[in-house]
């Protein structure tokens, strides 16, 4: 799906002292499955994150996603990828303060015909969130209820590409493993890209890139983690 | 994914923040109709009394120079007063007959003036109760395409009948007298008569100096000119009643005064409005900033987020037109009953003054609304913008 070519990233190019985010390497992710990314803070994992996903345009090298080179796209069509292609959840969750669970969801859906709603209304319940809990705002909800929110949110149209930065941050052990065994089910005809610290919640993982200082530093599948 | 942002969502989980700028252009919306009303009831009781009245009946009072009657020499001559009046009323008879020939003239009747008097939210109007023999009243009346519907035609010397409305304003009735100080208790109502405008006719008072002059029915707009076919120079001395006269009254005495002093009241509303309602909105937009940069991060592009942001805007304005076409409509239909009606009045309730003031307005408000606008616009960035920023 994604084929990735001596992709670099600098940031404040226009000073002396650059900061190369991502050090220029070579990648390729498949189709579906569920991949970790894990590093220290500054390795670069976000980065490549939001150059991926088209949020960021990388300094130099390719990204192939689907045969098609997206570093070089219009600001239109890569919101238009965004929109049909991808799905996202953040590391601060970023409800809409003002809707209820369920309308935070289905304010990223295709449509907003009953159809869609009722698909919200079971995701929500698939992680955990019941009909008293969908009717309240975020406030109303604790940390990994808004999180897994957030993440019915990224899912609501089945994007090809979930692409996931600290999904369990906010969680408890319990409720991070359930998060991961759905994403690990979405991965089966998607693929899953989650950017952790926490190596225990990739044991399910396809595979685990490690990253360190904006390279590639090991990659091993995630029982191996 | 849909390219379209719901609008309702953030109308329906913020009904009141909606409400409450929704509601203020309301009221501005119906203060500046109801101003425009309002000052409508003079404009048009002016309107009516000026111009309606010109169309069917215009009055001739010319004074004894443009007559060519010499009172001096007459008086050095002997004559009495009343032969004076005679030899006056009959040069003026003489002039009807002339000007009865003329195109478009139906009838001309000589006829002694009462002033009657009408007033408005603002200033006062006069027109004239034409005073003529008995049994001319009621040929008068007909001409001018209106009969008695209530009580009787005058029979007496100082007996008039007079239209509803003028009744109301004036504060008498029936079988009263016409009560304007000028002529307390001398000349009585006897009759009501049929008539949308401003009208009335009787019979002379006793006492009365016998000084005629004409009333003249006819579509003819310039009496001026058409006395001028008479070899008769109007002069400042003279009083010539017609429609070139209520025009000219109505442009620059009353619309221009009317018009001053809303352009003021409109125009104070609409600054003390544009700066409170930018100030609110600009607050509003900061709040919604985080929303739009989700938005944006997820795959809407900023010309979505923005006709997101102008529908909420149209409908909240959309939804102050419509209250306050309810309210407006309640609140005019409240003041014709109790201060219109009974004072006698003329207003039109469609004011489309108001109505494009108010619609300029609305452009102008939202034309203004695009500066906060589109800097919040150009303020928006994608989430991995804002992580930056944390770091």
């Amino acid at each position: 799906m994604f084929e990735i070519k001596n992709i670099t990233m600098i940031y404040n190019m226009e000073k002396t002292e650059k900061v190369y985010a991502l050090g220029g390497f070579d990648l390729t992710l498949p189709d579906s499955g569920l991949i970790g990314i894990i590093g220290p803070s500054g390795s670069g994992k976000s980065t490549l994150m939001y150059c991926l996903s088209t949020l960021k345009k990388p300094t130099d090298g390719n990204i192939i996603y689907n045969g098609r080179e997206i570093t070089t796209l219009r600001d239109s069509e890569r919101e238009v990828l965004r929109r049909n292609e991808f799905g996202f959840v953040f590391q601060r969750h970023f409800l809409v303060p003002y809707m209820s669970a369920l309308d935070n969801v289905t304010v990223a859906a295709a449509d907003n015909s009953g159809e869609a709603v009722e698909k919200a209304k079971r995701l929500l319940e698939g992680f955990g969130l019941g009909e008293r809990e969908y009717k309240k705002r975020p406030a109303q909800l604790s940390g990994g209820q808004r999180q897994r929110a957030a993440i019915a949110r990224a899912m609501i149209n089945d994007p090809k590409v979930l692409f996931a930065d600290e999904p369990t941050a906010a969680l408890d052990h319990e409720n991070a493993f359930a998060v991961m065994d759905v994403l690990k089910e979405y991965s089966k005809t998607g693929l899953v890209l989650v950017i952790t610290h926490d190596r225990s919640i990739l044991k399910h993982a396809d595979r685990v890139i490690e990253m360190w200082d904006g390279n590639l530093s090991s990659e091993r599948n995630g029982e191996a983690v | 994914m849909s390219q379209k942002l719901s609008t309702m969502k953030y109308i329906k989980n913020n009904k009141r923040r909606v409400a409450v700028p929704a509601l203020s252009l309301c009221l501005c919306f119906v203060l500046t109709y109801i101003t425009g009303f309002l000052l409508s009831t003079t404009e048009e009781t002016f309107s009516s009394i000026y111009i309606d009245n010109a169309e069917k009946i215009q009055f001739v009072s010319l004074s004894d120079e443009t007559l060519g009657v010499d009172t001096d020499l007459r008086f050095i001559m002997g004559e009495s007063m009343d032969e004076v009046i005679k030899n006056r009323n009959e040069k003026v008879s003489e002039l009807g007959r002339k000007l009865e020939e003329h195109e478009g003239v139906k009838s001309v009747y000589l006829a002694a003036d009462l002033y009657a008097y009408v007033s408005p939210a603002i200033g006062t109007g006069s027109f004239i109760i034409p005073l003529v023999e008995k049994d001319e009243v009621e040929d008068v009346l007909n001409d001018f395409g209106t009969v008695v519907e209530e009580g009787r035609l005058p029979e007496n010397p100082g007996e008039i009948v007079i239209d509803r409305s003028t009744i109301r304003n004036d504060g008498s009735e029936l079988g009263g007298y016409y009560d304007y100080s000028d002529y307390k208790e001398r000349y009585k109502i006897v009759g009501i008569i049929d008539s949308d405008l401003y009208f009335g006719c009787g019979i002379p008072a006793e006492g009365d100096s016998g000084i005629k002059s004409m009333i003249v029915f006819s579509d003819i707009k310039d009496m001026t000119a058409e006395l001028k076919k008479e070899n008769i120079t109007v002069g400042s001395e003279d009083n010539v009643y017609d429609y070139v006269y209520g025009d000219k009254m109505i442009r620059t005495e009353i619309a221009d005064a009317i018009n001053n002093s809303t352009a003021y009241v409109y125009g104070g509303v609409l600054v003390i409005l544009t700066i409170l309602l930018t100030v609110v909105y600009t607050m509003y937009l900061r709040e919604r900033h985080n929303e739009w940069c989700l938005y944006c991060s997820i795959g809407f592009s900023r010309t979505s987020i923005y006709l997101s942001i102008m529908r909420e805007l149209l409908f909240t304005f959309v939804a102050a037109l419509i209250s306050g076409v309810v309210i407006a409509g309640a609140l005019i239909y409240a003041l014709d009953l109790v201060m219109i009606e009974p004072d006698g009045l003329k207003c039109s309730f469609f004011d489309i003054g108001s109505v494009i003031k108010i619609l300029s307005a609305f452009v102008f408000l939202v034309g203004i609304l695009q500066i906060p606008i589109r800097y919040a616009l150009v303020k928006i960035r994608t989430v991995d913008a804002m992580e930056d920023d944390l770091y």
